[in-house]
């Protein structure tokens, strides 16, 4: 014999007579209704039921996603609570069914409950790590002599040749640029990121000018030519984002083009530059640099609004340079520097 | 007389890398003072320039704007 169905209008719970015709019992969920769909926030979760034939109850949750069990406390109780998992990029959904049976009968009350996706709070930085093979070295006149990586702390610790003592290999000054830098293809969510594309990218940077054996000029950026030797206003290298200088100074800042400011502060700690790009042109970049306890110590801005020579792939690019064009750079000088990144590109579609 | 304003709240130390108005790498440590030409009296500056001139524009003129970014420099000084 069928089961006749039998729907409470009062709450919405559905339940089925039994062969017997035993009525299912009376049941509830405050703020809840059968095949309902909720949003709630993640963590402690719990219902308040109401179960007015003492009937057996009975709460089971199960992620949408995988199907799998979430134990739930006091899940024969009328007070059954569970936790929520925070919903990640993409978000979550937990199939929630609440249950009661008396006399053979049962009747249900099942709804589903989305974790929003966490979207962009709290994201985790990508650090780099210039020694994993992901990186290309391109230095041309051999300046330097051997990188290494702290996994622990994320900071790089560069080792020189001689060299130096020559615009060739300050960034901010003549019209080339001949010194090191490592570079690799820049992909957002597993996109390569074109020039043309619309592109948000915050450089966090732990840099320590001041334990440098030379006075550095090196930068942290994007660029659409990363193994060019030229670096003006129109040609070559174009950057755009982040740099740092200094020892004995303690110096931050920004580059668009081949156009560097930094602010000297002797308690900036951690560099923080936004950048953005697209339509094919450099851009603009802002710093914000942070004291030890992450209070504000700095800040300036560079931008460039010179159309990219190269069009297409952007790339990160990690440059070693000198500050003045007489510094000279002795085998065995080092820098040490802690980089990371977050990169996200945004619809350009019409408003 | 026109008259020229500092946006003084970016009067602030820098270390520069860019370019001159005539397009010469800058590449020094600086105070930047950022000088506020009034759209609307910009001709007026205009006319009182002739580059061809060694003597223009005239003291008088000149000391608007000297008197200004000197005025920011001082403060910025604690002057």
């Amino acid at each position: 014999m069928p089961v006749a169905p039998c729907f409470d209008p009062t709450t919405g719970a559905s339940g089925g007579a039994t062969p017997g015709g035993a009525t299912p019992p009376a049941l509830s969920v405050t703020d809840r209704t059968n095949k309902g769909a909720y949003t709630v926030t993640s963590g402690a979760r719990s219902l308040t039921i109401s179960n007015p034939d003492g009937a057996t109850l009975l709460t089971t949750v199960t992620l949408s996603t995988d199907g799998s069990s979430v134990t739930v406390t006091d899940n024969a109780s009328t007070t059954p609570s569970w936790t929520a998992a925070v919903g990640g990029a993409d978000g979550l959904a937990y199939e929630v069914v609440v249950s009661a049976t008396k006399g053979g009968a049962t009747r249900q009350v099942a709804f589903t409950e989305a974790v929003n996706s966490t979207g962009l709070l709290g994201i985790e930085p990508v650090r780099v790590n210039l020694t994993d093979g992901t990186w290309t070295l391109y230095d041309p006149d051999n300046q330097v002599n051997t990188v290494s990586y702290d996994a622990l702390t994320g900071q790089h610790t560069v080792t020189m040749n001689n060299g130096g003592n020559s615009a060739d290999y300050n960034p901010g000054s003549g019209a080339d640029f001949r010194g090191a830098r490592w570079y690799k293809l820049l992909t957002v969510a597993g996109t390569q990121v074109d020039s043309a594309d619309w592109l948000n990218i915050e450089f966090i940077n732990n840099v320590r000018e001041t334990a440098s054996t030379f006075v550095q000029r090196n930068f942290f950026a994007t660029t659409t030519d990363p193994t060019s030797l030229r670096n003006t206003a129109t040609e070559g290298l174009q950057l755009l984002g982040s740099c740092w200088s200094g020892t004995p100074t303690n110096e931050q800042g920004t580059v668009a083009g081949n156009n560097f400011a930094i602010q000297n502060n002797a308690l900036q700690v951690t560099q923080r530059v936004s950048s953005m790009r697209g339509n094919d042109r450099i851009g603009m970049a802002a710093m914000m640099s942070m004291k030890t306890n992450n209070t504000f110590a700095a800040a300036n801005q560079r931008f460039d609004d010179e159309a990219c020579v190269t069009t297409g792939n952007v790339y990160l690019v990690v440059g070693i340079g000198i500050k003045t064009n007489t510094t000279i750079i002795t085998a065995g000088n080092q820098c040490f520097f802690g980089l990371r990144y977050i990169a996200h590109t945004v619809d350009s579609g019409a408003f | 007389m026109p008259a020229v304003h500092i946006d003084y709240s970016t009067v602030s130390d820098v270390g520069l890398s860019t370019e001159d108005t005539d397009g010469t790498r800058i590449d020094l440590d600086a105070v930047q003072v950022s000088v506020l030409i009034p759209r609307a009296e910009v001709q007026d500056w205009l006319d009182l320039y002739d580059p061809s001139s060694g003597s223009s524009p005239l003291a008088a003129d000149s000391r608007v704007i000297a008197r200004a970014v000197l005025d920011a420099l001082r403060k910025h000084e604690g002057l």
